[in-house]
């Protein structure tokens, strides 16, 4: 019996063999490094889908929308999405160009609902709003008076919105403002990203 | 007689009107109460995110600390509103939300880090030797073999040789 004619194949069995009993470390070796960290925000219809969403508002009527995060930072983040409310006049916030450079509008915030989402994981948020608000005696203008959001009542005392001249519209826009906790500096700052609805204020 | 029932009733009066008084939460109560609550949500989060970094499981962990949120932001809200107690009680219940969380973090960070290091032992270590040993197992089988087809071969050749 010539074993060298054995060679090839018993290289080949130890190969496999080896290769088998690697897998465990490969698998955890082999594994591309994670380059991108950032956060996702996002708003989808009472559908959970990115169309549809509420625009021509009735007083006291509810709508439902679906507001969530993904986080893709690499570590456990703990997130505040600041509620505000703004007519088209009044400071917008920017989440475009470097993170550092974008800055939120400087309207108050009404309500914060804080979101703790692990690594790699997502949270969503089922939000019901209304709006309660009146049309000026002249009817140039809506004055509201408050805004209900998941059954807490946020007063929108002082905030007016004056009528689109062009578009012959009451324009206003709900603003959810993303925020992150820094664990070093102890403090939550503007985390660069918002979604946004943009109303249609019907005046009846 | 007539006078000492009026006296009682003046006394009952003088309770009922001053005891809420004195029971009323004031806006500096309210607002230590919010702050408060507010570190306690801070500290619970830096003690969950190792546990997270760790492999640990904490999506319960965060479900707690998610009510917790939701408690402090309608104490805010209802600091706004003026109504301090309501905004005191929130806060304190936000509060008590979190008792024994920091012990649970460790608690599950510990676990995580000593699953994680048992996982590292059998899946990298392990794993790592193992292949070693059938790589060189192999070799030593191969040369073994060798050997012993070679003596194999001159026996059966000087046989050959004698018929």
């Amino acid at each position: 019996m010539n074993l060298s004619e054995y060679k090839v194949l018993f290289i080949v069995v130890t190969a496999v063999v080896a290769l088998f009993v690697a897998s465990p470390a490969l698998s955890k070796l082999l594994v591309y490094p994670r380059t991108e960290f950032f956060s996702e925000m996002w708003l989808l219809n009472s559908n959970h889908t990115a169309e549809g969403y509420p625009h021509n508002i009735t007083r006291g009527t509810n709508y439902d929308v679906f507001l969530g995060i993904g986080n893709q930072l690499g570590y456990c983040a703990y997130y505040v999405v600041e509620v505000k409310f703004r007519n088209e006049t009044q400071s917008a916030p920017s989440s475009f160009g470097p993170i550092e450079n974008r800055t939120p509008s400087s309207m108050p915030s009404l309500f914060n609902i804080s979101a703790f989402v692990a690594d790699e994981q997502d949270w969503e948020l089922p939000v019901t709003f209304s709006f309660d608000y009146g049309v000026s005696l002249d009817k140039s203008s809506l004055v509201f008076h408050n805004l209900t959001l998941n059954n807490q009542v946020l007063s929108l005392e002082g905030y007016v919105t004056a009528r689109n001249v062009t578009r012959s519209i009451f324009y206003s826009n709900l603003v959810f403002e993303l925020w992150v906790y820094d664990a070093d500096t102890t403090a939550l700052s503007y985390h660069g990203r918002f979604v946004d609805l943009k109303f249609n204020m019907t005046a009846y | 007689m007539k006078f000492w029932v009026v006296k009682l009733c003046v006394a009952l009066l003088l309770v009922l009107f001053l005891v809420p008084a004195c029971l009323a939460v004031d806006e500096g109560q309210a607002r230590s109460a919010i702050v408060e609550a507010d570190q306690t949500i801070r500290d619970c989060y830096l003690a969950v995110a190792p546990a997270d970094k760790a492999g640990g499981n904490i999506s319960d962990m965060l479900s707690v600390l998610q009510d917790a949120g939701m408690l402090l932001s309608r104490a805010d809200l209802a600091l706004e509103r003026g109504d301090f107690d309501s905004a005191y009680n929130l806060a304190v219940q936000s509060k008590a939300r979190l008792g024994g969380f920091i012990a649970e973090a460790n608690s599950v960070k510990d676990k995580a880090e000593h699953s994680g290091f048992v996982d590292f032992m059998i899946n990298i270590v392990g794993s790592s030797a193992g292949t070693v040993a059938v790589v060189f197992g192999s070799f030593a089988v191969w040369f073994w073999l060798n050997r012993r087809y070679a003596k194999v071969g001159h026996v059966e050749q000087d046989e050959s040789q004698r018929v």
